[in-house]
């Protein structure tokens, strides 16, 4: 396995005078499913944004297959191979759900603006191709029967398989999930489970942030644990859930 | 295999066509020539409409592009003889490499930041188009712009014909900003539309370079804008800074506002209200007050404009085109329950 598939080295990063990164560094192998958790303020979202390009780092280096991503805006980042979903899920909410994953279709459109303008052979292929994709995307989760309708009509469950979905579209490597299973009931959690282990089979490498741990327990192969943007344990679900440390500053207190 | 609906749809399309190219054999020459503006400013509105309604980004200041196109057109093709063609072509250039160059440093950032910069710019060419007499003519402009023709076959010197002209324009840009709409540059448009609905980090992620889409939407609307203004001086045959005032970059907002920002007919069925209102108004002032008609009607427009294009944004969102449907959509869904 390339363990060093993604590899952050040393990375900070600071709002003003409050460090939410401190100094960390981890690596994740490709194919590997690995799972971040935390209290709330631990920097797990802020660690995604960075990884992302939403956020620029404030020091430190980080690597995707040996190509350094820390200086580049999130569009090319997404074109290496690199997607998310939002924990607030951040669906285009005035387009249908085809619209949505259809965005995500968009790298592997190559027609330019003036053959747009004038609709040529070549633009209205790469429609149906995307349009076709989308739907493939789409019917992963079951989604492939409400293409036209609008996400607000969708439920929660559904609306977090679209923000899944529409990243899928992109055709990434590594993907990258913030709360995949907040706010959802226990067989919801189930069926999301099915879902990630079926994309790791596929060959996607995963890094997800999670407080469920039914989800984390299912399907995680390595678990991370970070207080106050530093890496307080690393290790399987059980080696971590029985580190005493994790237990005080996080696992403990979820018990009560 | 056409269905129904596809059917409807072409023969709605050649019903409309057709009544658009009888209507002014049926009309006075007065009419036609306000057919014609409903044209120019139309080609106008469609620019700004995929600029404000897609993309969700406003311009207060598209006067700046519209004068752009139209004293390029009048200077190179009256001072130079140049081909009016040529000159409608060379404004369009003009205008989307000073587009980009405002539109490149500026979008980088979010909120009002456009809006500021535009209605600055609209303020700053309307003066240099007074100011620069030496190229302009000045305050008062010049008059005998060679009209359009197609060599020395045929010139568009009649109102008839420069509205089949007009028309076939407005008709290629309908089609050309309908083909973008539909396709993934205009979905990546939407996706920048904030308030509409889109997300910028959420577009970044899935690709869309955000800059990059601003820019082409931004220049693309100002280039739709240099075209109509080409239009309009070549079919007056005389210029001056007075219709590239900054009146012009609101009225273009308030007309794709009160037709419909997000749909692309909003922008035909706002200059058509506009001009149609105007001419009612004007009429019923004729008939009331005739000595102060001209003073009444121009202070009248911003007052009455303004205060539509309020009540629009507050009671009816989706402009002209979303009357129906608010209308008769409640209508509908009671007798179904």
């Amino acid at each position: 396995m390339d363990t060093q598939y993604l590899e952050l080295k040393n990375i900070s990063k600071d709002f003003g005078g409050l460090r939410a990164i401190n100094h960390l560094s981890l690596n994740v192998g490709k194919g590997e499913v690995v799972c971040i958790i935390g209290p709330n303020g631990a920097g797990k979202t802020t660690l995604l944004n960075l990884i992302t390009g939403v956020l620029p780092i404030s020091s430190g280096e980080i690597y995707f297959k040996g190509k350094r991503i820390d200086r580049l805006p999130s569009y090319r980042i997404c074109k290496l191979g690199i997607n998310r979903s939002f924990q607030d899920v951040q669906l285009f909410t005035h387009m249908s759900v085809i619209e949505n994953v259809m965005v995500g279709c968009h790298n592997r459109m190559r027609s330019t603006f003036p053959e747009v303008m004038f609709s040529l052979r070549r633009v209205n292929k790469e429609h149906q191709e995307a349009f076709e994709r989308a739907v493939e995307k789409l019917s992963l989760f079951n989604l492939d029967k409400r293409i036209y309708d609008m996400p607000s009509n969708l439920a929660l469950k559904d609306r977090k398989f679209l923000g899944i979905a529409r990243a899928l579209a992109t055709e990434p490597e590594l993907l990258l999930l913030d709360e995949p299973v907040g706010g959802l009931s226990v067989d919801e959690i189930k069926e999301i489970s099915e879902k990630i282990l079926k994309m790791q089979e596929e060959g996607l490498t995963l890094l997800f942030i999670e407080h469920r741990m039914e989800l984390v327990r299912s399907v995680s192969e390595r678990v991370i644990v970070l207080d106050f943007g530093q890496k307080l344990a690393e290790g399987t679900f059980d080696e971590v859930h029985a580190n005493e440390q994790v237990i005080n500053a996080y696992l403990g207190k979820e018990e009560e | 295999m056409q269905t129904a609906t596809g059917y409807r749809k072409w023969i709605s399309f050649f019903l409309i066509g057709l009544i658009l190219c009888l209507l002014p054999l049926l009309l006075s020459q007065y009419l036609v020539s306000i057919l014609i503006f409903i044209g120019i400013y139309a080609i106008v509105a469609l620019g700004l409409g995929l600029l404000i309604g897609y993309a969700g980004q406003l311009s207060l200041g598209h006067n700046a592009f519209y004068g752009i196109g139209g004293y390029t057109s009048a200077i190179l093709s009256f001072r130079y003889g140049i081909s009016p063609w040529f000159g409608i072509l060379s404004g369009m250039i003009l205008t989307g490499v000073v587009a980009y160059a405002i539109g490149k440093p500026v979008l980088r950032f979010r909120g009002h930041i456009l809006v500021i910069v535009t209605t600055a710019i609209g303020l700053i060419f309307w003066g240099l188009f007074g100011e620069m007499d030496f190229i302009t003519g000045g305050y008062d402009g010049f008059s005998r712009i060679p009209t359009l023709s197609i060599g020395r076959l045929f010139a568009f010197t009649k109102d008839i014909h420069y509205y089949y002209l007009v028309l076939v324009v407005l008709c290629i840009a309908f089609i050309i900003a309908r083909n973008i709409a539909k396709s993934k540059i205009g979905r990546e448009f939407r996706t920048v539309d904030i308030g509409g609905g889109g997300s910028e980090v959420a577009a970044e992620m899935l690709g869309v370079n955000i800059g990059k889409i601003k820019v082409q939407v931004f220049v693309l609307s100002a280039v739709y804008a240099s075209i109509g203004g080409s239009l309009y001086v070549h079919y007056l045959t005389h210029i001056d800074p007075t219709p590239f005032n900054l009146w012009m970059g609101f009225l273009s907002v308030i007309i794709v506002v009160i037709g419909g920002a997000r749909s692309l007919w909003g922008p035909l069925v706002g200059a058509t209200f506009y001009f149609g209102l105007k001419e009612l108004i004007s009429y019923v002032i004729s008939l009331l007050m005739p000595k102060t008609q001209s003073v009444i009607v121009a202070g009248g427009e911003v007052i009455i404009f303004s205060f539509l294009f309020v009540i629009v944004l507050m009671l009816l969102p989706d402009g002209l085109v979303g009357l129906p449907r608010a209308l008769f959509g409640r209508w509908m869904r009671n007798q179904n329950n």
